[in-house]
């Protein structure tokens, strides 16, 4: 259904941006219509089957600059139209659904990469594909080493509006430790440019507001980001534990001390067993993945330290080959799409994060919440930090049809989010809220953290044009 | 609940997965759209299938953008690619027998009159050299090759006659049709595959060559049940050309190799390495490189779906521009089967690279005659 003010704003950005630009082409309109949030998967099933309609924008439009998102702002604001970002689309929070006669601002056509090799830094569009910026740095001796396990269909935007992570954050931080500038377009069209600087002391970082604000406030269309020399060593290295338990108490010990791999993961006994089906571990052993990345003294010695306390911990070596295995398979997200596939199927995995004296508080609760509901699940643990880490939850479960796996999916979603909030936790790690997990924020934040939030969205786009429900602001959508 | 084919059910991962390569695919780069990723046209596919979407002229053209590269599949856990391809061409083929592609009609009338889905083409016949003896090896050119680069089609048939000795070519047998399958033509398809089952029954041949592997795939799914080898020219030359290292002559240009990869990524592309291993070491220096991922060659189909002919454009740019940022400022030659890519790469390189036909490049390299048969 497009609204009398969505037809308008079609006619205007046309006259403005020209046709090309703007497409109301059925496949357009289908692609942008969803991402990758299980509860869009169902729907998407269903719609394919007849069953139901696809959920539609009125349009999509490509902006090939700044300057045009500027006119596609200032139009969307003056007509009231609702605009959702679209970067890769590879959310899986329900951050892109679009409200009927909303706008679908996709971002990837703004795609350019300009290298600083002095600061080693660069200046990079919204839309670049993770692979894209990869492969132009990595030709000119850098990498950003920032590799979700979405680096090849995920965009520089879509990372820093989800205030995401990299599978080696534990040495080269999350994606707000790596932009040093941002350009957002606001609500009404004006740019804001926040220049890059190592660091500034210069009242709040106006670009906190925006790393990880999902849409909500304006339009991220560029961002500087600091690099890492590319081809520095790298050492693979694998552990077993007798017990999940124990390999916490062996990560948490190592990171205290200083240590700080690249990479980091430590799998419960039903993740090691599913992962690692074709190595020889023992019925509750629990895997823990190592990358050492550095100069080859530094590493070498900090694998030694880091090896020292696994030993003390209960742990055993088990070589490179289960590391080399994950190295193999980062990217494949196969098993969470096989999860939705077939009818009444869901699938999702959910990433909290928690202090190490409530972590296993956290991981027993959500655990027991799954199985309650009847849902298949495991966890594994991954960048971490001194005061404590993420937990990635990852559950399966049946219903009799896809409309009823939308309704057991989000119950075992909120149940699983409650028992995180009741044990300390944080809802989200670096997927972000969306839709799916906005009831579950606002119980985060109680309601003087909402209110901030809410006068900050009011403060950015008084009208509520961007992105509606994401984070629980404005009105929501499903 | 609604029961789904098992074709459905077999590239529903794909239509509801999480495209983890979605940004390799060429035409997600030339558009820069979420409709080409391989799920979203999965997606259109199964909902023309089922009859659930309305094949507005988008969704027509969006079914033609997939040339079956295979590179939104190179990752471990991806779905079959094959059933993914099939899934595009059976969209297409329902399609076109619901009258929703305009160009289908005259690509119809164009196989029923000449023989192909391009036009006529003024065979030079003097290469079919009627008169030599039959030969156990059948070569099937491709009426694109004969179409688009006569030239080439002459140069791969003196190839293999260096390789085999004699090689037959069949004027009722001029290309194998897969192309109908790619463009959605299955009747016509199905007929063409019983014919051609037919006549290379009746030859008893033992190997059938192709010009590209993506023909040599169509030929192979038709004579599935028959003895015949089928395989592509570069596939078949290759254990000769092994014997015949020594007498490559090096080039005096870096070479790449516009590799076709195709639903089933292993065809050629050994045969290529191999190749180019043997440039290398007869040149002594750094010269050849394979990239298949930037040197994807254009698409088989593109040139006869008007619709797209910009998009097309911007697709061999697309590939261009990656063969260029790889080899800024070489003299640079390179290689290719397939005449769509020729021509394509040699549109948009213009004078900054050659692109020349691997049998032509061979023929020019290889001194002395035959030494095995």
């Amino acid at each position: 259904m497009t609204s009398t003010a969505a037809t308008t704003a079609i006619t205007e950005l046309r006259r403005a941006l020209g046709e090309e630009k703007v497409s109301t082409a059925p496949v357009d309109l289908i692609a942008n219509g969803r991402a990758v949030w299980p509860v869009e998967l169902k729907q998407a099933r269903r719609a394919m089957l007849g069953e139901i309609e696809f959920d539609i924008p009125a349009c999509v439009v490509r902006p090939g600059s700044t300057d045009d998102v500027c006119t596609v702002l200032r139009i969307a604001d003056e007509l009231r139209v609702p605009v959702i970002p679209y970067g890769g689309g590879s959310g899986i929070v329900g951050g892109t659904v679009p409200p009927p006669g909303s706008i679908s601002l996709d971002t990837k056509a703004l795609n350019h990469i300009d290298v600083d090799p002095v600061s080693m830094i660069a200046r990079v569009g919204a839309g670049c594909f993770g692979i894209e910026l990869e492969t132009a740095l990595n030709s000119q001796g850098f990498t950003f080493g920032h590799y979700p396990q979405s680096l090849y269909v995920s965009t520089v935007g879509g990372w820093i509006a989800t205030r995401a992570s990299g599978t080696f954050s534990t040495l080269h931080g999350n994606i707000e430790d790596r932009v040093i500038g941002l350009d957002v377009v606001l609500p009404g069209g004006k740019l804001l440019s926040l220049a890059p600087s190592p660091r500034s002391a210069t009242g709040p970082d106006l670009k906190s507001c925006f790393i990880g604000s999902e849409g909500a406030f304006g339009v991220i269309t560029a961002a500087t980001l600091e690099l890492v020399p590319t081809g520095r060593p790298r050492l693979h290295q694998a552990c077993v534990f007798p017990t999940f338990q124990q390999g916490l108490d062996a990560v948490q010990h190592f990171i205290q001390a200083g240590a700080r791999p690249a990479v980091v993961r430590l799998y419960d006994s039903g993740e090691t067993a599913h992962k690692f089906a074709n190595f020889s571990i023992p019925a509750e052993g629990a895997m823990l993945l190592l990358i050492f990345e550095g100069t080859g003294t530094i590493i070498e010695r900090e694998s030694e330290v880091v090896e020292e306390i696994c030993r003390g911990a209960g742990g055993h070596s088990a070589g490179a080959g289960p590391v080399d295995h994950w190295w193999q398979t980062r990217f494949d997200t196969s098993s969470l799409a096989a999860g939705n596939c077939g009818e009444g199927g869901y699938a999702d995995a959910i990433e909290v994060s928690a202090l190490w004296g409530d972590l296993p508080a956290v991981y027993a609760s959500m655990l027991q919440v799954a199985t309650d509901h009847g849902a298949r699940a495991f966890a594994h643990v991954s960048h971490v930090y001194q005061s404590g880490a993420c937990l990635y939850v990852i559950f399966a479960g049946e219903a009799k049809t896809d409309r009823d796996a939308i309704d057991a999916y989000q119950a075992v979603v909120d149940g699983l989010l409650a028992s995180c909030l009741a044990n300390n936790g944080a809802v989200s790690h670096h997927h972000g809220v969306g839709r799916g997990k906005a009831r579950s924020l606002a119980a985060q934040h109680g309601p003087a953290g909402m209110e901030a939030l809410t006068a900050l969205k009011q403060a950015f786009d008084p009208h509520n044009i961007m992105n509606p429900g994401v984070l629980g602001l404005g009105e929501m959508v499903r | 609940m609604t029961i789904l084919s098992s074709q459905v059910t077999s590239v529903l991962p794909v239509a509801l997965g999480h495209d983890p390569t979605a940004s390799l695919c060429p035409w997600v780069q030339a558009t820069r759209s979420t409709a080409d990723y391989p799920s979203r046209k999965a997606q259109i596919a199964i909902a023309i299938l089922n009859g659930t979407l309305t094949p507005t002229s988008d969704v027509v053209d969006l079914m033609y953008r997939c040339d079956g590269l295979c590179r939104c599949q190179p990752l471990p856990g991806q779905p079959d690619p094959t059933a993914y391809t099939n899934l595009i061409h059976d969209a297409r083929a329902a399609l076109v027998s619901g009258g929703f592609v305009s160009a289908a009609e005259q690509w119809a009338t164009n196989w029923r009159e000449y023989g192909n889905v391009y036009g006529r083409i003024e065979l030079d016949e003097s290469w079919l050299d009627r008169d030599s003896p039959s030969s156990a090896v059948l070569y099937v050119p491709g009426t694109a090759s004969l179409f688009l680069d006569p030239a080439a089609a002459a140069a791969n048939v003196q190839l293999l006659r260096r390789a085999f000795g004699s090689v037959t070519i069949d004027p009722e047998l001029l290309d194998a049709g897969y192309v109908l399958r790619q463009l959605g033509l299955q009747t016509e398809w199905e007929a063409e595959r019983d014919r051609v089952r037919e006549l290379v029954a009746r030859g008893g041949y033992q190997a059938v060559v192709t010009t590209t592997p993506r023909e040599a795939i169509g030929l192979a799914t038709a004579l599935a049940d028959q003895a015949a080898v089928v395989s592509s020219l570069l596939d078949s030359v290759q254990p000769w050309m092994t014997s015949m290292r020594t007498h490559l002559r090096p080039p005096d240009s870096r070479i790449s190799f516009a590799l076709q990869p195709t639903e089933e990524m292993a065809v050629e592309r050994e045969s290529a390495i191999i190749l180019l291993e043997h440039l290398a070491h007869c040149s002594g220096r750094e010269i050849v490189t394979l990239a298949p991922e930037a040197t994807s060659p254009a698409a088989i189909e593109r040139p006869i779906l008007p619709s797209t002919e910009q998009l097309s454009r911007r697709f061999a740019e697309t590939c261009a521009d990656e063969l260029l940022e790889l080899h800024d400022g070489e003299n640079l030659v390179v290689l290719t089967v397939d005449p769509f890519s020729k021509r394509a790469l040699a549109d948009q390189l213009g004078a900054r690279a050659r692109v020349v036909n691997v049998a032509a490049f061979l023929c020019e390299h290889l001194e002395g005659e035959r030494t095995d048969a």
